[in-house]
């Protein structure tokens, strides 16, 4: 009997590791065959068509569509400052690695830091961060030949005549906004935070003197500064950047402040890690490649790789950043 | 280059055969994508966008644009046809353009519509070419209180959008007003009225609330016809607009276009807000406006001609200051940076043949379009003898798949049901849904210019009243409003004292 029940248990536990074995090899399997070139991999845009974070998700879709082989769709899904987006993102996906997401700090960031906004899904817990890909740095402009020369000039003035300097952003809580709030603490000013969601408003604004400054990303500065409409006086950043040169940093000029759009690709947590591992590799081989960097470079974007944990690293620091932000907000009221 | 012999060069650019392709191309997309309801040209040049990488800088951008502006010829189609806009600039033009439709006027509507928009389309290009510079500096002027003061008058006009009860206009505005205040705070990102659905975060789109009010209700509207059995049998009379046609619409289209000339210059204005201000205006000066809303001529070729002039002068911030006026421009703009191209004072020094032969494809794409759109309309009007049976459940089908289009949410085919529901009980108690659109297009452009002015004062109401375009708009809208109330207490205390 005893012996019989012992065989029993033996072959309950015999049967029991063979399962959990193919079920593991089932798994390595899936995941060492992870890309299967006849699927299609799924991405994730969680803002309307055009912009810069649709640009910046086309732009990786078609570099991925080359380097893994395989059919790349972009789906936008944009509103709610990317609340939206990402919370169907993580509704739809499963965890075969078939579906990514275009991540963007600190557009993605925002609206989970804000418990007022009741988002159902944080990063730490809900997204695994593959790789990051692109990097944009924030800057501020005034109109040329205007009255600021420098970014000196422009908080001197907005020190001397309280809240009637006015800076421009393109909405609440996304990067060009929280490089000014940033500014303005490093510097103890306050400059007025207007809101225009789209890019030429903000720049008619600025060109037609109802506003004082532009406060936003590199790329959309590009072409006034080439064309001598605006002039950029600081860079958010640790260095110069190659979009706009001959502008130095504001740290340079002793204010402390770097704010960037940061991008990325991250995948449902309880992917296998050996997928966003390929996802990654698959990055870093294309940003060794003319090709990559040269089309960037076409709609104003900086190539910066980030393995998966610098960029979950960098993504922890943003966090704390727009947190703090958040908490101001929510002490001032 | 002056602008005569840089027309000349363009033209020579434009009549290049690959380039004279992609007009074609450009317009042929763009017809097409007004034509159907729901994905909008933003949409649209978005998807094509990478596909224009392979491309010279100057066809990608002669076809992006042709895309753009032929949307506009395209939108009024379903419009006139089947009282579903193609795009929300077309909403206008279903109040006289599907009753024309309706009295077997469909030619004569879709005729008037192209040749409207060919007149305008090129008077704003000729504009463009002659003017771009200190008109673009105009545009400057306008900060937002002077936007306030312009939306304001806008809303002084929408009385004249309905052809009923004027109460009933008023309460359609109100609840157009609140349903534009729906989503998060623009400036504190708080929720409002949102009832914690993640959908209604962003508000609720323009597109599906106006293919609900007009196009679904009207098949809602068409059901309980068909049931009963009593179909109308529409007999179509003629294919091309009359002398008489043309006489009526001749001014409605020299108005139109003015208007659109003037606010498609605006960044933040553009071809829907032209189109609403077209119509009003028309009415306001006809001699006849009780014709309105019952097939008037004018109310097609107006806000017709109003968008097409929208559509090539928007081009003049963009092309001289590198200032997108719109979301469309925006993605062009994209799509310049990508070849290279720095749209702003510089271009035509700096890239001659892209400005020139912009402008030259432009000239020519509006000629394609009237060859392309005018055949078109014996093929169009047979829509209309396809048996009401067959007809409506097919308008259903193409906004069902039209509204999920848009965001490839089928939250948006929700919103476009209910407010077809809502539109069809409107409708049976006389209230009418342009009025609502109109104060559901201006609320939220009306509420973030009040505050942007008022943070620019720092909370002084005076910053409406001190700067003179602000100021002139201020009293001309209040005139607007006060002159018909003197007009008609005059009238009252004249029949008292007889």
């Amino acid at each position: 009997m005893k012996v019989e029940k012992c065989r029993k248990r033996f072959g309950v536990l015999l049967a029991t590791a063979v399962c959990v074995a193919v079920l593991l090899m089932v798994g390595t399997v899936s995941a060492a065959s992870w890309p299967d070139k006849s699927k299609i991999l799924t991405m994730y845009v969680a803002s309307g068509a055009g912009g810069g974070s649709d640009m910046a998700g086309r732009m990786i879709a078609s570099v991925l569509e080359k380097e893994l082989g395989m059919k790349v769709v972009v789906i936008n899904k944009g509103g709610g400052g990317s609340q939206i987006g990402v919370t169907e993102f993580l509704s739809k996906s499963g965890t075969d690695g078939y579906t990514v997401l275009c991540a963007n700090t600190p557009v993605t960031i925002s609206p989970y830091m804000d418990p007022a906004r009741k988002a159902t899904y944080h990063l730490g817990k809900d997204i695994q961060l593959a790789v990051g890909y692109g990097f944009s740095p924030c800057a501020v402009a005034v109109k040329k030949g205007g009255k600021f020369k420098s970014l000196k000039d422009l908080v001197e003035a907005a020190k001397a005549n309280p809240g009637k300097i006015k800076g421009t952003a393109s909405g609440p809580m996304v990067q060009n906004d929280l490089s000014m709030v940033l500014l303005n603490k490093a510097a103890g000013v306050e400059i007025a935070r207007m809101y225009f969601d789209q890019q030429g408003e903000q720049r008619a604004a600025l060109l037609g003197g109802h506003v004082d400054a532009e406060f936003n990303n590199d790329f959309e500065l590009i072409g006034g500064n080439k064309s001598g409409e605006i002039e950029t006086l600081a860079i958010f950043d640790k260095t110069p950047a190659v979009t706009l040169p001959g502008v130095k940093t504001a740290e340079s000029m002793g204010y402390n402040v770097h704010m960037a759009a940061a991008y990325g690709l991250g995948f449902k947590t309880g992917t296998p890690q050996e997928i966003l591992d390929v996802v990654e590799a698959a990055v870093i081989r294309a940003s060794k490649k003319a090709e990559m960097v040269e089309s960037f470079q076409k709609i104003g974007l900086g190539v910066k790789v980030m393995t998966g944990k610098e960029y979950r690293a960098y993504w922890t620091g943003i966090e704390n950043v727009v947190g703090d932000v958040v908490k101001g907000m929510a002490v001032k009221k | 280059m002056d602008a005569l012999s840089g027309l000349l060069y363009g033209l020579s650019v434009a009549l290049r055969p690959e380039n004279l392709l992609f007009v074609f191309v450009g317009c042929f997309l763009g017809t097409l994508i007004g034509v159907l309801p729901g994905i909008g040209p933003v949409g649209a040049i978005s998807i094509l966008l990478p596909v224009t990488f392979q491309l010279a800088p100057t066809g990608a951008t002669i076809m992006l644009a042709g895309i753009y502006y032929g949307v506009m010829y395209g939108g009024s189609t379903t419009s006139i046809l089947v009282n579903v806009p193609g795009e929300t600039a077309s909403v206008v033009t279903c109040l006289d353009g599907y009753q024309m439709a309706r009295q077997g006027r469909a030619g004569p509507a879709l005729g008037i519509a192209a040749f409207g928009s060919f007149f305008a389309g090129t008077a704003g290009l000729i504009g463009l070419q002659l003017m771009a510079n200190p008109l673009s500096r105009i545009a400057l002027k306008f900060g937002p209180p002077e936007y306030f003061a312009l939306i304001l008058l806008g809303f002084s006009l929408i009385t004249h959008l309905s052809y009923g009860s004027k109460s009933k206009a008023c309460v359609m505005a109100l609840i157009g007003l609140i349903l534009s205040g729906v989503g998060l705070d623009p400036i504190t990102s708080r929720e409002r009225m949102t009832f914690g659905i993640l959908n209604l975060f962003e508000g609720i789109g323009v597109a599906p609330v106006a293919m609900g009010l007009f196009g679904v209700a009207e098949v809602f509207n068409n059901f309980g016809t068909l049931s009963s059995g009593s179909i109308e049998k529409i007999r179509i009379t003629k294919l091309l607009p009359s002398k008489l046609d043309w006489l009526q619409a001749k001014w409605a289209m020299v108005r139109g276009t003015a208007v659109g000339f003037f606010l498609g210059i605006l960044p933040g204005g553009g071809p829907v807000l032209a189109t609403f201000v077209a119509y009003a205006l028309e009415k306001r000066v006809a001699k006849n406006p009780e014709r309105f809303g019952k097939g008037a001529i004018e109310g097609v070729a107006s806000p017709e001609s109003a968008n097409n002039a929208a559509a090539s002068t928007s081009f003049i911030p963009f092309l001289t200051l590198g200032i997108p006026p719109n979301v469309v421009l925006a993605v062009l703009l994209g799509a310049f940076m990508i070849h290279g191209i720095v749209p702003g004072p510089l271009l035509i020094r700096d890239h001659p043949e892209i400005f020139w032969g912009l402008v030259g494809s432009m000239y020519i794409g509006n000629v394609v379009l009237v060859i392309l759109n005018l055949p078109l309309i014996p093929l169009w009007v047979q829509v209309l003898r396809i048996p009401s049976k067959i007809l409506y459940p097919l308008v259903l089908l193409f906004c069902l798949v039209g509204a999920f289009s848009i965001n490839n949410n089928v939250f948006d085919i929700t919103v476009m049901i209910i407010f077809g529901i809502v539109g069809w009980l409107c409708r049976r108690y006389g209230y009418e849904g342009a009025p609502l659109i109109l104060a559901f297009v201006l609320g939220p452009m009306f509420e973030v210019n009040f505050r942007r002015s008022l943070l620019m004062s720092q909370g002084s109401f005076s910053i409406f009243f001190t700067r003179p375009i602000a100021l002139g708009a201020m009293i001309f809208s209040l005139g607007l409003v006060i002159f018909p109330i003197y007009k008609l207490l005059g009238k009252r205390f004249k029949g008292t004292a007889c």
